[in-house]
């Protein structure tokens, strides 16, 4: 195939394909909204961390209790201090993988971008892709940035239709992806950082157990 | 055009939406999933258009569009276009040129993202591989390979007497990242 084969095929592909502009006007107006809110999240969890607020480390897809949290925060870290290293990521290390998934993810690193491609200073994209093709079994992304929290990478990235949870009490969003309902989190452990995590179908219930065993040296 | 106020915002996207939601299958593959990253680059573009002006708001949506493309290693490719619906359902005639376009459909949903972004800036947007370079952050060499494999691989899944599911089984998915990939 070449430039010219293409593109007549492009053309044919797509050109009985149309939208509703309202109806895509109404879609995009609802995300800003939820943008809007999520940044004023944003804001209130910042001003947690300036007064020391320490949060039970625990991740949760679904709300728990408090002492709930407190109980199984103990016991994760616990557990998750004395594993061994199965694979690691950018300095990231996860002591549980799902059986079939190789411990040697392909590694590639890449400037972080904005929306537009303009490289964001001093910021890096790691990622981890734990399958046999591409990132079909589970992909890991580590995002590092001066500065950067979640608010901010959901600023340069997508992530679908995404519901916010916690993650070791940070702010966090669970997205599921409607094709393959595949799962992820993605959430900021600390400034600067950013872990995106997903798996497909076949390991999504062992999400959150990969997630409880990432150790951040 | 020159981006200024809501009303020029709702004016533009009447007038590009379904252009832009083409480039956005494209770039995809996926019905659903175009209208999620076309929806998702124009809230960003509303963001700025509400506080400055943009010179060019439709090369900036398409920028935007390629950018969350390429980071798509989270969505699986294959599967969507396999369960994908509506197109199917939109093209269920069994003639010739119907079986080639939902095979180029398929056939790029197994490209890396980065090499599918490059074909469709490159050879349905015509950008330059200057300004395909400039909007992916890449350098031009690497525009240059991504074309270059992108329709090579495209070339060799859709070679006629294939089919083109068993051509795709065989393809192997390449990692997204980097330029250099």
């Amino acid at each position: 195939m070449d430039e010219t084969a293409f593109k007549t095929t492009a053309a044919g592909t797509v050109d009985r394909l149309s939208v509703e502009a309202d109806a895509v006007l109404v879609g995009v107006y609802r995300r800003h909204r939820r943008h809007q809110r999520r940044r004023l999240v944003g804001v209130g969890a910042g001003a947690f961390a300036m007064i020391g607020l320490a949060v039970a480390a625990v991740t949760t897809v679904s709300p728990l209790h408090t002492d709930q949290e407190a109980a199984l925060s103990a016991y994760t870290v616990s557990v998750t201090e004395q594993a061994p290293t199965a694979a690691v990521v950018d300095g990231v290390e996860l002591t549980y993988l799902p059986a079939g998934l190789p411990a040697e993810p392909s590694i590639e690193t890449s400037a972080y971008l904005d929306t537009q491609g303009q490289p964001i200073e001093g910021g890096t994209t790691t990622l981890g892709c734990f399958s046999d093709a591409g990132c079909d079994g589970m992909g890991m992304s580590i995002t590092r940035a001066p500065g950067l929290d979640l608010a901010g990478y959901l600023e340069t990235n997508w992530v679908g239709d995404s519901t916010e949870t916690t993650v070791d009490g940070h702010p966090a969003v669970a997205t599921g992806i409607r094709s393959d309902e595949a799962s992820g989190l993605v959430w900021s452990p600390r400034e600067g950082i950013v872990i995106e995590l997903h798996v497909n179908t076949s390991w999504a219930p062992e999400l959150r157990r990969v997630v409880d065993g990432i150790r951040i040296p | 055009m020159k981006a200024t106020g809501r009303v020029d915002f709702e004016e533009f996207v009447r007038g590009e939406a379904s252009a832009l939601f083409r480039s956005a299958f494209l770039l995809v593959g996926d019905r659903s999933e175009a209208d999620d990253l076309l929806q998702e680059a124009l809230e960003r573009t509303y963001r700025r258009w509400a506080r400055i002006s943009i010179d060019n708001p439709s090369a900036y949506v398409r920028r935007a569009m390629a950018n969350l493309a390429v980071n798509r290693w989270r969505r699986r490719g294959p599967l969507t276009v396999l369960l994908s619906r509506d197109h199917d359902t939109a093209i269920a005639d069994e003639t010739d040129s119907v079986h080639r376009r939902t095979a180029l459909t398929q056939a790029l949903s197994r490209l890396s993202p980065r090499q599918r972004v490059v074909l469709v800036l490159r050879y349905w947007e015509d950008l330059t591989e200057q300004d395909t370079a400039r909007t992916l952050g890449c350098s031009v060499g690497s525009v240059k390979r991504h074309a270059a494999r992108g329709l090579e691989r495209l070339r060799q899944m859709m070679a006629p007497g294939d089919h083109p599911q068993s051509a795709l089984t065989a393809a192997t998915s390449s990692t997204p990242g980097g330029c250099n990939g």
